[in-house]
């Protein structure tokens, strides 16, 4: 059946036939790759010379197109950090020709100041595919040498001088732990981030710069472009255009910064203004400060040695990475804790008579003669430390803690900044496990004034009493407003975010409020009064034991934390002098003129009037 | 019913394994790596080398497999598997992934694979058998072929609405060349010849996209748009030109290290090849290829049977096509269509398929005449 349509014939034929047919086959492929292979003759034989030449003079180059990066601007659009175009020396080597012999190399390296070998280093990594870059952000004086060196070594030897987009900090030193800086991406962050980043490029390292640089970055473009040997652009292939970075603004507003820089000088230590609804930092300040710019270039060694070694830490972000006692400023946390647990009330009195004593031990008052008859109010104005030695002893350092750990201190504050500290509020568990060794009652009386283990940074000071000012909402702090693509003119608003409470009654709060008032209005303190507007506060002088030059000293750091106006607060002020002195003297007279500083700005206040706390002395 | 077959059997060897086929194939696959390595090594973005050289090794396998599983069987399934293959071309159109505006992949897990380019031999392996099937002495009328011819074009068809024109043109070519090998009559040759002369300018003028008239036009004219289709065929040219006589040795080729070709690993990777090692370089690579293709057709003429003889000249066709068109399109003697190099280009279907191929042959061609050794 299957067989029907096949035609009979031998298999001897059939192969034949096939032989036959291969054969034809067989010559016109032949005759094919005889064309290939004449052409490819007449290619590379014949017309070799001329194609290699061609080779040479148009070969196509790939840029990177950087976007400028994103702007950071101040609450008010105030310009804080924008870029600038800089020059960078690259060495792409194409060819031959461009390998550069060891005198050339040793041109280089003396004018750039670096050694031969690490510049050896990095010029054997480069290739046509991904050139090295030598030397970032020229200065003008290196740049003229380098034209000059250029025409000795040739234009077309893959060393290149290319503009780049320069981070420019226009208030170098102000808030530069807040703003962070830019360095060249390391192999890890390349490692992770392939696809965005290329080596060499700038990322940013801390502070806004780094938490914000998916926003900030924007995207690169590229350009495929024709060059001669020469370098010459003969024409662009494609182009693939750069997003620009989006803007960012800060809570932060600048004429008040530099305001509060200037009231500051020369002393170290931190400033934090917050706005007590939002959460948002108005002013930052961390004294000493760096400029953030040396870090875009080649860092001086001898620079970053005396950065590290200054004993004021200019390095260290004092508003979120510094750590101190709170002395004093601590109080209304533990007179809210005895307060809710019920274990005083307004009230109650106790006796000053400038000393406590438990057992065989003494702890002194501030004021050695005593204050006499003390009640919280009393307590808290004057700052009777034998009253806070009698609540903390009466309240316990497991209520005193925990209730503490609940305003917010122990932990971060959660602003979107890397290197935040969470302080310390030490109890118990802590001290068995840390210092094995079991909690002692005068650990309890130290907490009550603030001292002893009790750690805090100035930021988290200033959410807890943003909180009392706001009627007990603990708040993220939060440095950046609103981003804004400059493109589509899109603007996102950061979220106002609540981390917590302050977990005490309303009305303790308005209680412990009052005499944050009279502190300023009659109390220690004075200095940071002012006629027309009322400002709750309370001073803070904390004891430290330092050594230096091999002998203990004991230094006290001036603490003031404030709110303003007392009847609809705004802004709270949180100042620490390091190694200040007293706070009411020291401090809060700081304190005092930058509440000025923000309601004069705000139109409020007209002109600088004398206020009856100034040049008196005010104790603690 | 075949008188002769007796005798025939008795000049058979029963298993023999093609070692010459199986070495100028290594040989190939390595100089296709080593060359791959030196125009991909400055990527970034992805091991193209490590992917090549992992889906080599599971080819090699492949061919082992493929050399020693039965003939019949091969020759049984194979209209089941040109059957089967309508299902994959139909779901790349359906589900597969979009890439620079072509469906041709189909995606299992993470590896892609283009079932067009396996399509190539499942297509070789069903008219083997069909022409082995119903054999004609005088040659085949269009009575003879016009199912074949069918099936052929709904095959290529589909892959034209992927749209992969190369591709679909090469399964056109693979069927008019084994069916002109069975012999065709006069008169359906002269047919087809007035139908080609009819449908090429038509097709010219409504069968293809502005931009592949554009790549034939500038095939005869280099300088007519030189900073689209016909930047890359310059540029290709200029990247062999310059590599004259000799080359200029591995890995310092420098028109094809700088991204002048978006395609320099896959379709231009012969342009690489041809910068570095030069005439002689790539003559040899060329002489390697004829050579291949010129064993695959002697075996051909010595298997005893005709599924085995047309599967053989197939596949030397399907060698021949992709070396001759690949290479003259980077020299600029063909339009640039999306045709592979074997063993050279990177792509894990081109590749699986070449060692597939040959895996074939090495089969096909295990039982031969004695007396032609």
């Amino acid at each position: 059946m299957k067989y029907e349509h096949i035609e009979w014939f031998s298999d001897e034929d059939d192969r034949r036939r096939f032989q036959k047919q291969t054969l034809i086959t067989l010559v016109v492929i032949a005759i094919v790759f005889v064309v290939i292979g004449f052409r490819l003759f007449s290619l590379q034989i014949l017309r070799g010379d001329y194609y290699l030449e061609l080779s040479e003079k148009n070969r196509l180059r790939v840029y990177r197109l950087f976007p400028p990066r994103g702007l950071i601007l101040d609450r008010k659009g105030k310009l804080i950090v924008d870029n600038r175009l800089g020059f960078d020396l690259f060495y792409r080597p194409v060819s031959r020709k461009d390998k550069l012999t060891d005198e050339e190399v040793k041109i280089i390296a003396s004018l750039l100041q670096i050694d031969e070998a690490t510049l050896n280093k990095t010029i054997k990594e480069a290739s046509a595919y991904s050139p090295s870059k030598l030397a970032s952000d020229l200065d003008y004086d290196t740049l003229a040498k380098l034209e000059e060196a250029l025409n000795i070594i040739g234009r077309d030897r893959g060393l290149e001088i290319l503009l780049t987009p320069k981070r420019n900090y226009l208030y170098p030193l102000l808030i530069p732990h807040f703003l962070g800086y830019l360095r060249e991406i390391s192999p890890s962050e390349l490692a992770r981030n392939s696809e965005v980043y290329r080596a060499g490029d700038l990322i940013g390292k801390s502070g806004i710069e780094q938490a914000y640089e998916e926003f900030l970055r924007g995207n690169a473009g590229m350009e495929w472009v024709e060059e001669n040997a020469f370098h010459q652009r003969l024409r662009t292939i494609k182009v693939e255009p750069a997003k620009v970075g989006k803007n960012l603004y800060l809570t932060i507003d600048l004429d008040l910064n530099l305001k509060v820089a200037e009231i500051f000088g020369e002393r170290s230590g931190a400033v934090v203004v917050m706005d007590v609804n939002t959460g948002g930092i108005i002013a930052a300040f961390s004294n000493p400060a760096f400029d953030p710019s040396i870090f875009s270039g080649r860092l001086k060694p001898e620079l970053w040695q005396s950065l590290l070694e200054n004993p004021a830490r200019p390095l260290v972000n004092k508003v979120i990475a510094g750590v101190y006692p709170p002395g004093s400023v601590f109080k209304p946390v533990v007179a809210l804790a005895a307060l809710q647990n019920g274990v005083i009330t307004p009230q109650q009195e106790i006796i000053c008579t400038g000393s406590y004593h438990i057992g065989a031990y003494e702890y002194g008052c501030w004021k050695k003669e005593g204050h006499g008859i003390v009640n919280l109010h009393f307590g808290i104005v004057n700052s009777c430390d034998v009253y806070f030695y009698r609540v903390a002893e009466m309240t316990g350092i497991d209520r005193l803690s925990e209730f503490a750990k609940k305003c917010g201190f122990g932990r971060e504050t959660g602003i979107k900044i890397a290197g935040e500290m969470s302080g310390l509020v030490p109890d118990r568990n802590w001290k068995r496990n840390v210092k094995k060794q079991p909690w002692h009652l005068g650990e309890t009386l130290f907490f009550g004034i603030g001292q002893g283990y009790v750690l805090t940074t100035p930021l988290q000071i200033a959410v807890f009493y943003s909180a009392l000012a706001n009627g007990g909402k603990l708040l993220e702090p939060r440095l950046v407003e609103r981003i804004e693509d400059p493109i589509t003119g899109k603007v996102e608003t950061t979220e106002v975010k609540v981390t917590g409470e302050i977990p005490a009654k309303k009305e303790y709060i308005r209680i412990v409020n009052k005499a944050l008032l009279d502190v300023v209005e009659g109390g220690t303190g004075r200095q940071a009064r002012l006629n027309e507007i009322k400002v709750a506060g309370k001073t803070g002088t904390a004891q430290v034991v330092s050594m230096r030059n091999n002998r203990a000293e004991i230094e006290d750091h001036a603490w003031f934390a404030a709110f303003a106006p007392f009847e609809q607060p705004e802004i709270c002020v949180v100042v620490l002098v390091e190694h200040g002195g007293k706070g009411g003297a020291v401090a809060a007279p700081i304190a005092r003129e930058i509440i000025r500083a923000y309601f004069e700005q705000k139109g409020v206040l007209k002109e600088k009037e004398l206020s009856k706390g100034e040049n008196e002395a005010a104790g603690d | 019913m075949r008188p002769l077959e007796t005798r025939v059997l008795y000049g058979v060897k029963l298993y023999r394994f093609d070692w010459v086929l199986f070495i100028t194939t290594i040989l190939l696959c390595s100089i296709g790596l080593i060359n791959l390595y030196s125009a991909t090594y400055a990527s970034q973005f992805k091991n193209y080398f490590a992917n090549q050289l992992y889906t080599s090794v599971v080819g090699i396998i492949l061919t082992f497999i493929l050399a020693l599983l039965p003939t019949k069987f091969i020759m049984r399934t194979s209209y089941l598997f040109l059957g089967a293959l309508v299902v994959p071309l139909f779901l790349v159109l359906l589900i597969g992934p979009e890439v620079h505006g072509a469906k041709r992949w189909i995606m299992i897990g993470k590896i892609g694979l283009q079932p067009s380019e396996f399509g190539k031999l499942v297509l070789i392996l069903a008219l083997a058998r069909y022409f082995s099937d119903y054999p004609k002495m005088r040659g085949y009328a269009l009575k003879g072929l016009w199912f074949p011819m069918l099936v052929t074009l709904a095959c290529a068809a589909l892959i034209v609405l992927e749209p992969d024109l190369g591709t679909a043109g090469i399964y056109i070519l693979i069927f008019a060349a084994i069916s002109m090998l069975a012999g065709v009559r006069k008169k359906l040759l002269i047919l087809a010849i007035v139908i080609a002369l009819i449908a090429i300018p038509l097709a010219w003028k409504f069968g293809l996209e502005d931009y592949q008239r554009e790549r034939i036009l500038t095939l005869v004219n280099p300088e007519r748009d030189p900073l689209g289709s016909g930047y890359h065929i310059r540029q290709s040219i200029i990247a062999i030109g310059s590599g004259k006589a000799f080359g200029k040795s591995y890995l310092e080729g420098t028109q094809t290290k700088l991204q002048f070709l978006p395609e320099h690993h896959t379709d231009f990777i012969f342009a690489v090849l041809a910068e570095e090692w030069g005439f002689f370089g790539s003559l040899f690579v060329i002489l390697a290829f004829a050579y291949l293709i010129y064993r695959l057709f002697t075996l051909a003429t010595l298997v005893p049977d005709r599924f085995r003889r047309f599967a053989l000249a197939g596949i030397g066709f399907y060698f021949f096509f992709q070396t001759a068109i690949n290479i003259a399109m980077t020299l600029g003697l063909f339009p640039v269509v999306g045709i592979t190099l074997p063993f050279f280009s990177y792509g894990r279907s081109s590749l699986l398929t070449s060692f597939a191929a040959i895996g074939l042959a090495i089969n096909f061609a295990s039982k031969r005449y004695m007396f032609e050794d």
